[in-house]
Order: C-alpha cells, then structure tokens, then sequence
C-alpha cells in the first residue's frame, strides 16, 4: 500500500504520532533538500525548497530584521532555517522572526526552543496558498507572538496580525512600520517586491 | 532512523532507493521521494489539475486507497476504512437505498463513487442520493464518467482518522456546491450535524433515529444500529 511522493507534489502533508524533538530533527537530517514543519494535529508538513527570486526575498527580510536588531539589542534575529515548537505542539519555521533575548533559557542553546518568537514574518511564495500562511500568522498570535506580518509580492499587500485578534491589510504599500515589540522597525517593501531594484 | 519512520523509507529500501538514488553531478545524491505508508494516512499532496483519465488511473493504481481532489488540485489520500466504520457506513447505504427505492424520485449511491463538483473537486462522499431529473439533464458524453454535478443529498460518516476541522470544511463544500441537505455523522460521540442552505449546522446528540427533510423528506435514518452495528 506504499504511496510515492515526488518532488513535483510538494508541499504534501501526511499523518505522523506524536514525536520528540530528536525524531523529528533525525527525519529533517535524513532529507538536508526539504523543509519540514508539523501541525498541533500531528500532521508533517514536506515542503520543497523555496524558489530562487522567494529565496531572495527571505534573504532581504532577513538582513533588514537583522540589521535593526542589531541597532535596537534588545533581541535576536532568526532566518526560515530556524525551528521552534510552539506552545501547542506545532513545528514552525517562519520565514523571519525576532525574540527578545532576556526569554532565552540556557537549555536553549542546543535543540529547538519551546516559545513563539515575539515578531513573526511570513512571505508568500509562487506555491503559497493563501488560506493556510492565514491559518499559521493566527497560530503564532494564538501561542504568543505580539505581531506577524504576512508579505505577499503578489499583491504587494501586508497583512498585520495583532494581540487584540485583529488583522488589517494593507495593499499596494512600500513600507511597513513595526510597532509593539518591534517598534522603530521599518521594512522597505520595495526591495522585496523587487530584489533586482536597488 | 526515527522508530515512527515506516519501513518503506529506511534506506536500503528497494522502491526507495531506486526512486532517490539520481545522483546529481557533483555525486550528491538528490532525495526528494518519499514513500509513506498506511500507518502515515491520510496525507495530501500537490498535484495540480488532473483530467478524470488520469484521475481514474491513479485511483486503479491503488485500489486499497480512497483518493479524492480538491478544489485547489491537492490530491487526498485516505487509508481503508477501519473494519467497525465499514459495518457502520452499510447500514446507512442501506437504509438510504432501501428508502430511495420505495421513494422512486431519486438514486442513492455507496462511498465508492466518485462525484465531480461544480468548484472542480473530485469527491467520494460516505452515502448520497440524487434526484432522477438531475441525471437525467446530464450530458450523455459524462455519463460513463465521474458525474459533473453535485449530489441534492450528503451523508459523511466520521471514521477514527478522520479529523472534525477537515470533516466540517467538507460538509460546507457540499452545501456551496449545490447540496440541499448534509448530514455529518460521529458515530462514537453519538452525535450529528445537520448542515443546511443559508444556515449554522444543527448538533444533534444521541438521538436514536434522524429524519429527512428537504430533498430527502420521508426518509428516516435509524440510528440505532449505526451507533452499534451488533445490536439487534
């Protein structure tokens, strides 16, 4: 009864037990060419690696996250290589996250941390439905993060997620403005929208 | 190798390793193929829009799977019904059936049957019945094919692998594709709901028989032997 998943299928979910961090770090180092996330429901999300101009994209999301975090000091920066599990079971990887640093414990030096990131950032992709990254900036906000922005080149909109519940979008924008634990924070859209502009 | 991780996919694995072994220039070998197994059901994978050949010829590859498509092209793949689920859903097949017949303004059909929606997903539910005149204002050419149209009456029985969340988002695609009249059975809760046009799904718990309404007026589900299959 064994079912063959291609490259061409992915992402693709399927339905895993329980597992610990070490099960689940051993099956993201038996494929280095996947991603892997895993629902609170238990199920493993195979997604393909990003596309070379999305790749480009995280990177400049990443690098200005970076640089201001570097500024402000009071937290760290993570790229969409970092796993964290979150309050209610699920493997996340977000595109680009921030964390104020005085919540780091020392056991967290080594294996996935137990927390949401304060800040969370999500960028579309090409092979992004929407429905499910709306899905996931309302579990970061759920499980603790202060804000998510969710990116989508497509329609050079941002979503904002906030505490309260609410989402507001803004569309056609080419600068977005952090605010609660990130505030001073400002991502020029226009490079991401664009990687080839300067 | 993870203890969860299905024999298929340790290394060594005949389909596996011939599947990933494509070696790349370099010599690094590219694994992007997986293998799961049942004990890994149900999983989803993106596959795009498929003609109903192709769709039809991925269900006969693997006749001990239920497959069905979403709207959005993920192509869902369910395990074999557990044994108690299976005694379960004949009940409901035969009652529907039974009743449809004495009725003789509809057809009912069993969970194997294959339905194409008007959003484009291809969907097996658990029971369904259809009024005659809406087969008979088909397209003769579909006729020998999954039915583009959507069926006036829905029966989804929830099996232990089923998951409620994916369940209710089935059931409200029935309605938006046209079904008049949906009904989501949990057998271990005991429990239904009742999905209707323009309204908020009805719960029902322990109710011992279910009646019909809309499309379906006159038919009465006993729920008795649905909740267990032995009783007399």
């Amino acid at each position: 009864m064994p079912f063959l998943i291609q490259d061409g299928q992915l992402p693709a979910t399927f339905t895993a037990g329980p597992m610990t961090d070490d099960d689940f770090a051993a099956l993201c180092a038996d494929h280095p060419d996947l991603s892997f996330e895993m629902t609170a429901e238990g199920e493993i999300i195979i997604m393909a690696p990003a596309y070379s101009f999305t790749a480009a994209r995280n990177a400049k999301i990443c690098a200005a996250l970076y640089n201001w975090a570097e500024k402000d000091g009071r937290g760290i920066t993570f790229d969409s290589s970092a796993g964290f599990v979150l309050p209610n079971g699920a493997r996340r990887s977000p595109d680009a996250c921030w964390l104020l640093t005085s919540r780091f414990a020392p056991e967290d030096r080594k294996g996935f941390m137990h927390l949401c990131p304060d800040f969370v950032i999500e960028l579309r992709s090409d092979t992004d439905r929407l429905n499910p990254l709306q899905r996931k900036l309302q579990e970061y906000l759920a499980n603790g993060a202060q804000l998510g922005w969710l990116l989508d080149p497509e329609t050079e909109s941002v979503e904002i997620y906030r505490p309260d519940g609410h989402m507001e979008r803004i569309a056609g924008t080419t600068r977005v403005e952090g605010e609660g634990p990130v505030a001073g924070f400002v991502l020029e859209l226009a490079r991401v929208w664009n990687p080839l502009g300067k | 190798m993870p203890s969860f991780w299905p024999q298929a996919l340790a290394a060594g694995s005949a389909e596996t390793e011939t599947l990933t072994a494509r070696k790349s220039a370099d010599g690094y070998t590219v694994s992007m193929a997986f293998v799961i197994d049942e004990t890994h059901l149900p999983a989803v994978l993106t596959v795009g829009p498929m003609s109903d050949e192709a769709f039809a010829q991925l269900c006969a590859e693997h006749p001990d799977l239920s497959l069905e498509m979403s709207a959005h092209g993920e192509l869902i793949i369910m395990p074999l019904t557990y044994t108690w689920t299976g005694a379960r859903n004949n009940e409901i097949s035969a009652q529907l059936r039974n009743w449809a017949r004495q009725d003789k303004r509809g057809v009912a059909f069993d969970p194997s049957t294959g339905w194409l929606l008007p959003n484009s997903a291809r969907r097996s539910p658990d029971a369904a019945w259809i009024f005659k005149q809406r087969i008979q204002d088909l397209d003769p050419t579909a006729f020998s094919r999954f039915w583009p149209v959507c069926p006036s009456f829905v029966i989804e029985l929830r099996s232990q692998t089923d998951k409620i969340r994916v369940l209710r988002e089935k059931m409200e695609e029935w309605l938006a594709n046209g079904a008049q009249l949906a009904w989501l059975i949990d057998a271990e809760a005991r429990t239904v709901e009742i999905y209707r046009p323009g309204h908020e799904a009805e719960t029902r718990t322990g109710a011992s028989s279910l009646a019909g309404e809309g499309p379906v007026a006159g038919f009465v589900l006993d729920l008795i032997p649905v909740w267990d299959p032995l009783a007399d």
